[in-house]
């Protein structure tokens, strides 16, 4: 089932009950303005009612417990890990370590040599790469589409996380998720995947 | 009943009307009081020197582009100087390109109008270039008319201290000729940025200063020193080569409409900001 925004699926369905039952609870109200002869429902309506009510919340509950447990289970399988928490398997256990710096408005990526990049985290393709992210100031959101990761960095709380870069080489969105302030909507940084030299000289 | 209605509707009224008007709160961005980093700092998780260096590497793959919309705009604004005269203050910009014009012209060089087209046509890097159109004459030329060097000799020292939102000297009155060193000083609790630019290179990035894909793509500068962290510092001997006002700014989203934009500028070039 797919609505008008081109949502499909559990979200889909839950906003056509959603929207018919505002339109439905619209419609009596302005009947029982604006009509004549007042319409008295019997007690069992009412039941019905509630129990429809208990029924959306149930179904509502369950396909989000679904999405959420379906997630988490793509997240950790093992032919698909792209990213996750770090679980202290020691730094040793990443290609790459990268310090993240998320300000007001931007990332500053310190690299192993101690260089900061403004907005570009370079990296090679498949590589794993560890990032601690830390905010210089409010609450910043850390977003890597393409590496399906999705942090909140509270501010004084070093939040550590891996991705696997993608195998493609090229340039994807880095991006703040949380409301920072103005200039909110321009903090965005690229993951670069640059094969580098070598490749490059293999393939020519 | 009909009244107690009549009452609340009124008393809403004014509610709504102050928190429209004057009960709204501080319309300017506020700075974050304090540069968490000093405690990550402490704690061992960046490094202890507050000068970074420059990790090169995005630029040396080109991740940041010009996009090619800046060169359009770029000549539109070159061309509207040139209209001007330079009569006007805020064609002061025009006013040095006519004068490096006819210097050319005197030694028979090629027309500024031509030489820009060579500009454009060399491609990326050609915008920068473009500016520099006086006739070099032996010594060492900078961009736009100011030649930045890491060090060297100097007739006076300016101290620039960022803060939020604004430097400690917004206006500067500097003579051609004059050799200033610049120590400009993070000290605000944001990383900020700091460059030199002139009106035509401003306009040619300005039209899309509030775009989202703003931090995504490259302007070109006369100078650019990028992300200072807070306490960092640096300095740099610049050489006023021709009359002119540059402007100086932290390109960051937004920092510099907050007001972290001052103007240098010999005297009587000034631009209205």
């Amino acid at each position: 089932m797919e609505n008008a925004l081109g949502i499909s699926g559990p979200q889909a369905i839950m906003m056509a009950i959603t929207a018919s039952f505002t339109i439905l609870g619209m419609v009596m109200l302005l009947a029982a303005m604006l009509m004549k002869a007042r319409w008295k429902p019997s007690y069992a309506v009412e039941f019905v009612f509630v129990g429809i009510m208990l029924g959306l919340a149930w179904y509502g509950d369950l396909t989000s417990v679904k999405t959420y447990t379906a997630y988490q289970a793509n997240l950790n399988a093992e032919e698909r890990r792209i990213s996750g928490n770090y679980d202290g398997l020691g730094e040793e256990a990443f290609d790459k370590v990268v310090t993240v710096i998320a300000f007001q408005w931007g990332f500053g990526f310190i690299n192993e040599e101690e260089e900061i990049s403004r907005n570009a985290l370079m990296v090679k393709p498949g590589e794993t790469v560890l990032l601690k992210i830390m905010s210089n100031d409010v609450i910043h959101g850390f977003n890597i589409p393409v590496a399906q990761i999705t942090a909140e960095i509270d501010p004084d709380e070093k939040r550590e996380m891996w991705i696997r870069a993608p195998d493609e080489p090229g340039q994807y969105l880095i991006q703040c998720v949380n409301y920072c302030g103005i200039g909110h909507a321009q903090m965005k940084a690229w993951l670069v995947v640059d094969a580098g030299e070598e490749n490059n000289g293999e393939n020519s | 009943m009909l009244k107690s209605f009549g009452i609340i509707g009124l008393v809403g009224t004014v509610v709504v009307g102050y928190l429209v008007t004057a009960g709204v709160g501080p319309l300017r961005q506020l700075p974050p009081e304090v540069s968490l980093l000093e405690g990550f700092r402490e704690d061992g998780f960046i490094p202890e020197n507050r000068n970074l260096p420059d990790d090169h590497s995005a630029e040396d793959v080109g991740v940041f582009q010009v996009p090619e919309q800046d060169e359009v705009v770029l000549e539109a604004a070159l061309e509207e100087m040139g209209d001007m005269s330079g009569m006007d203050m805020s064609a002061t910009g025009g006013e040095a390109m006519a004068e490096g014009m006819d210097m050319a012209t005197a030694e028979g060089e090629e027309p500024m109008a031509e030489g820009m087209d060579m500009a454009a046509a060399e491609g990326e890097g050609a915008m920068a270039e473009g500016m520099n159109m006086s006739p070099s004459s032996g010594a060492e030329m900078g961009e736009g008319g100011l030649l930045i060097t890491d060090g060297g000799e100097y007739d006076r020292v300016i101290e620039l201290t960022m803060t939020e939102w604004g430097f400690s000297e917004m206006n500067i009155e500097v003579k051609v000729g004059e050799r200033i060193k610049f120590v400009v000083v993070n000290d605000g609790e944001i990383p900020h940025e700091f460059m030199f630019m002139n009106g035509p290179l401003m306009a040619a990035a300005n039209y899309r200063v509030t775009r989202a894909d703003w931090s995504l793509l490259e302007h070109e500068a006369l100078f650019e020193k990028a992300l200072m962290l807070p306490g960092g510092d640096f300095d740099m001997v610049v050489e006023i080569q021709e009359a002119g006002s540059w402007m100086f700014m932290c390109m960051l989203p937004y920092h510099m409409q907050l007001g972290m934009m001052g103007q240098m500028s010999t005297p009587g070039m000034a631009m209205s900001m």
